[in-house]
């Protein structure tokens, strides 16, 4: 009882000594769109013969010998969806030195829109990004729970432990427990996952990893990663894979080395070299050599179909004046793929360019503009954006934009033009309230009979940013 | 010098030089006076009534403060009710130190050949007792240090006063009526203030006191410039309520100061604490990067100003919207992976996980990365990787998902879909483009699309290029041959 009553009398102290942050982003947002609908004709309303036709205005259809009707598709009734996003933070800290926790959830619905047309995972309501509790003191750091581990082979969630060891300019870290589906944050036998694919993992995946960095001084750092993730039943694997990251800024340059290899096919995912110059020149460059190929997981068939990858070289420039308000950009890279050994003549290189300006005037003031093409396998536009700027105050803002985009050739859509216009404006209503609203306009042409949706819509979005609670370090009245 | 014929009263046999010199001398103190003592006596009315300074003010030469200043009867002579009207008046009373630090006796002693009307007299020097206050230009006239204004920043100000917080007889009132130097009103002033304060010959001390300081620096409890002012209890009075004044330094203005000002600030912290309080950097460095170099900054606790309010950033606000700090340079955002990975760039100092996840967890929230159109422009990108959408999506869930929405998705049937784009041979082409591609295939297809034709279900088309090493993918998975195979065709 005694040690009770000491308890209670203690706690008010105790707990006015912990911090606790709670943080959300309330996002709404709205689009439309016309999607691509299956539609048939009568054969005989369709000129020509053969089985490839195109009915009217150039659509492409298909007229099977053995139907009546040509297949084409069109475009059809306007479609729309309001989904809702809620994201909740809660950071708490201070019991003991170096505990914290942290929490981030999601929650999704749909306010109205079109009943059926349902934004990308908009019937799962509920989600856990990360909930974990952590121990960090100067040499190491512990964490158990829902989390992340990011590093040269992406970013991938998993529930499990992490534990990190940090000697000075050295650190080892190693995690494992049960591994999300990366992008999707998700177990592999989710119903997500399901809903998209008839042959879904059967079972789920326990993630088992490591990572040694080395850190001499703050200029150079380089990191050895290794991941693997184990079919639950030991029977296989879904990947494994290894990446060596490495960056320096030394001498006024800036080096950056990332190598991925996927021991799977035994080949580089990713080898990518970039020398430039480093943050805060006036005249800036870079040169870039990267080969990229896809990496799929084991428990699809498409490593199974050899995919091939492309060498690429980039280049940018970046001029920023001293005493110049206006700033410049050029961009450009060129990459040609390896053999496919198909013995089919498509196109087999790439190459985009582009550049922009930006304009900051007195403060409140900036513009920018910019152009870019991409011509490349599969898909290819020319893009072209200015937009104006103004910050009234810190914490008034306004931007406006127009765009207009030529899809100039592509495998699936086809050819078109979008010319669209936007507005942009963020308002604090309070030091730790922030109203975030977007909305754009955007018509959509299609040309050369091509068949693809409308992506002709309003589009626009509303974002309440919101805390509660303090940082650490902050006492009294926020600012 | 005959005084006499100087001034020209027409008094000179009447009046002796030293006395003349002894009365102008003790004036400025007489006057000063007046504003403890009460309304300030009216000399110039009095004119013809004294005629000469020291028959008021005998004690002002030698320092005897009982004779400094008339009797109050003395008034009464005259200001009796009947031959002139009463009045009130008394001498000033002093409480203590003012901030002039001057002794008639010892200038007496140490000039030569001046009277008081060299500082008392007013304007015009030929009306007698048309006096004041000792104004401040006639004494940097005599003094030698050159400076150029009484409130010039060539003055030294010790020459003649003393700190304010020594000048106790002065009140709030006095105190908060200093006249303000010339180069206080300049527009760098505040930003430039600092070397002139740490300088030997600093003058802060005669207006300020410590809390004068501490009304904008952080610092004030430890900066020694700060701590050798001291304290004063009128000037605290007059700060409450006075908004404190953080004007951007110019080496704070550049784009890419975010970025670089870890080293400007691990060279000189002191700096830095000038102005921010551990909460401004903690404002961005919510991570335990900077955590070592933080604490050599005060936190709000040891602060004694509020210091710098950075805008109140959460890891969802900080990089959101218009209002983007340029930290990272024009295309950062693609090319930030080898320098993250590697620990080279230390990104805990500023950002939590979340703010990774926000991006790379597949499902845009804020629009940080991609523009709102960008739905009506991705297909290039996704084509030839150059914004590698499987780092953020999975591109079975989130890609296809899509496409199934939008009708774009492939339908289960070869035959009963539109082909690509009116390419009537696609499927006798689409090899090199599935291999080239392949990712973006599988945003549309399913695995059993391509096994109606690529598997022993189908049409048993090999679909291995020459380098495919079966071996190697069956010891990873073995399962993954029996999808497409019926039994194992690496088995002897």
């Amino acid at each position: 009882m005694k040690r009770l009553v000491l308890l209670a009398m203690a706690l008010p102290s105790v707990l006015a000594g912990q911090g606790l942050r709670i943080s959300g982003v309330t996002t709404v947002q709205f689009i439309e769109l016309r999607p691509l609908i299956a539609d048939s004709i009568d054969e005989t309303l369709v000129p020509g013969t053969g089985e490839s036709r195109t009915v009217e205005g150039g659509v492409p259809a298909i007229c099977p010998v053995t139907s009546a009707f040509c297949q084409f598709e069109r475009s059809g009734n306007r479609v729309s969806a309001a989904p809702v996003l809620q994201d909740l933070t809660v950071a708490g800290w201070g019991w003991v030195q170096g505990l914290s926790f942290r929490g981030d959830v999601r929650a999704r619905t749909q306010l109205g829109g079109t009943a059926g047309f349902l934004y990308p995972r908009g019937d799962d309501h509920f989600e856990v990004l990360d909930a974990y509790a952590q121990l960090d003191r100067d040499a190491w750091r512990g964490r158990l729970g829902r989390q992340w581990v990011t590093g040269g082979l992406g970013a991938y969630a998993f529930d499990g432990a992490d534990a990190v060891w940090r000697p000075n300019g050295f650190s080892v870290e190693g995690w494992a427990g049960r591994a999300l589906v990366a992008g999707l944050n998700e177990p592999y036998t989710s119903a997500e996952l399901a809903a998209v694919d008839n042959i879904p993992p059967q079972q789920n995946g326990y993630v088992f990893g490591g990572r040694a960095r080395y850190r001499p001084d703050a200029l150079t750092a380089a990191a050895f990663t290794y991941q693997r993730v184990l079919v639950a039943d030991r029977s296989g694997l879904y990947s494994e894979r290894a990446a060596l990251d490495a960056s320096t800024r030394r001498f006024g340059a800036a080096v950056d080395l990332g190598l991925v290899y996927d021991f799977a096919t035994g080949g580089w995912n990713e080898a990518r070299l970039r020398v430039g110059t480093g943050e805060g020149r006036s005249l800036g460059y870079s040169l870039e050599a990267r080969h990229s190929r896809p990496f799929f997981e084991l428990w699809t068939i498409w490593g199974a179909f050899s995919p091939v990858g492309f060498d690429e070289v980039r280049a940018t420039v970046d001029w920023r004046p001293r005493a110049s308000h206006f700033s410049y950009s050029l961009r450009g890279a060129d990459r040609k793929y390896a053999e496919t050994n198909t013995g089919i003549d498509l196109r087999t290189n790439g190459w985009r360019a582009g550049g922009d300006v930006r304009w900051q005037g007195g403060g409140a003031l900036a513009a920018s503009g910019s152009y870019d093409v991409d011509i490349g396998s599969g898909a290819a536009n020319t893009d072209v954006r200015t937009g104006l700027g103004w910050m009234a105050s810190d914490n008034l803002s306004f931007r406006a934009d127009l765009m207009m985009t030529q899809n100039i050739y592509e495998f699936r859509i086809g050819t078109g033009r979008i010319y669209g216009a936007s507005f942009d404006g963020a308002v604090r209503v309070r030091p730790d309230v922030r109203l975030v609203v977007d909305a754009g306009l955007y018509q959509h042409t299609l040309t050369n009979g091509a068949a693809g949706p409308d992506w002709t819509q309003r589009r626009g979005s509303m974002r309440v940013e919101w805390m509660l609670g303090r940082d650490p370090g902050m006492v009294g009245k926020a600012p | 010098m005959d005084a006499g014929a100087r001034s020209g009263h027409g008094r000179q046999g009447s009046v002796s030089r030293f006395a003349r010199v002894l009365t102008l001398l003790v004036m400025p103190a007489a006057l000063w006076g007046q504003a403890r003592g009460g309304a300030a006596f009216p000399h110039a009315p009095h004119a013809r009534l004294f005629l000469m300074c020291s028959s008021c003010h005998a004690g002002i030469p030698t320092g005897d403060a009982a004779r400094s200043f008339p009797p109050v009867a003395l008034c009464g002579a005259c200001h009796d009710g009947t031959v002139e009207p009463r009045v009130q008046w008394a001498p000033p009373v002093r409480s203590g130190a003012g901030l002039l630090v001057f002794s008639h006796p010892v200038h007496l002693a140490k000039v030569k050949d001046v009277t008081c009307e060299s500082c008392h007299s007013l304007a015009d020097p030929n009306q007698w007792m048309n006096v004041s206050h000792a104004v401040p230009e006639r004494c940097i006239s005599c003094h030698a240090h050159g400076a150029s204004a009484h409130l010039a920043d060539d003055n030294v100000c010790a020459t003649c006063h003393r700190p304010l917080t020594s000048a106790v007889a002065l009140t709030d009132a006095r105190v908060a009526a200093f006249p303000k130097p010339p180069s206080h009103a300049r527009a760098d002033f505040v930003n430039a203030h600092g070397a002139a304060a740490r300088a030997p010959a600093a003058n802060c001390a005669t207006c300020h006191a410590r809390e004068s300081c501490q009304r904008c620096h952080v610092d004030g409890a430890r900066a020694p410039t700060i701590r050798a002012l001291g304290n004063d209890a009128r000037v605290a009075r007059l700060e409450v309520g006075r908004a404190p004044v953080y004007p951007t330094p110019a080496d704070h203005r550049g784009s890419e100061f975010a970025l670089l000002h870890a080293k400007s600030a691990r060279a000189d912290p002191a700096r830095c604490s000038v102005c921010h309080t551990r909460a401004s950097c903690e404002t961005c460095h919510t991570g335990d990067g900077a955590r070592d170099f933080l604490r050599s900054i005060p936190d709000a606790r040891q602060a004694t100003a509020p210091g710098v309010q950075l805008r109140w950033a959460t890891p969802a606000t900080l990089s959101t919207g218009p209002h983007n700090v340029s930290v990272h340079p024009p295309g950062f955002a693609r090319a930030h992976g080898a320098m993250a990975a590697s620990g080279e760039l230390q990104c805990a100092s500023c950002h939590a996980q979340r703010f990774c996840s926000d991006c790379h967890g597949g499902e845009r929230v804020t629009r940080r990365y991609h523009p709102n159109d960008f739905v009506s422009t991705h297909a290039p990108q996704a084509y030839s990787r150059e914004t590698d959408c499987s780092s953020c999506h999975s591109t079975e869930a989130f890609c296809r998902a899509c496409h199934r929405q939008v009708g774009l998705a492939a339908k289960a049937n070869i035959r009963s879909t539109v082909f690509h784009n009116a390419q009537p041979l696609w499927l006798l082409q689409h090899g090199r483009a599935a291999r080239q591609d392949l990712t973006s295939c599988t945003t549309c297809h399913q695995q059993t699309y391509c096994m109606q034709c690529h598997s022993d279900l189908g049409s048993r088309i090999n679909p291995h290029g020459p380098g495919f090493d079966a071996a190697r993918m069956s010891s990873k998975n073995p399962q993954l041959c029996l999808v497409c195979h019926f039994k194992n065709p690496l088995a002897r």
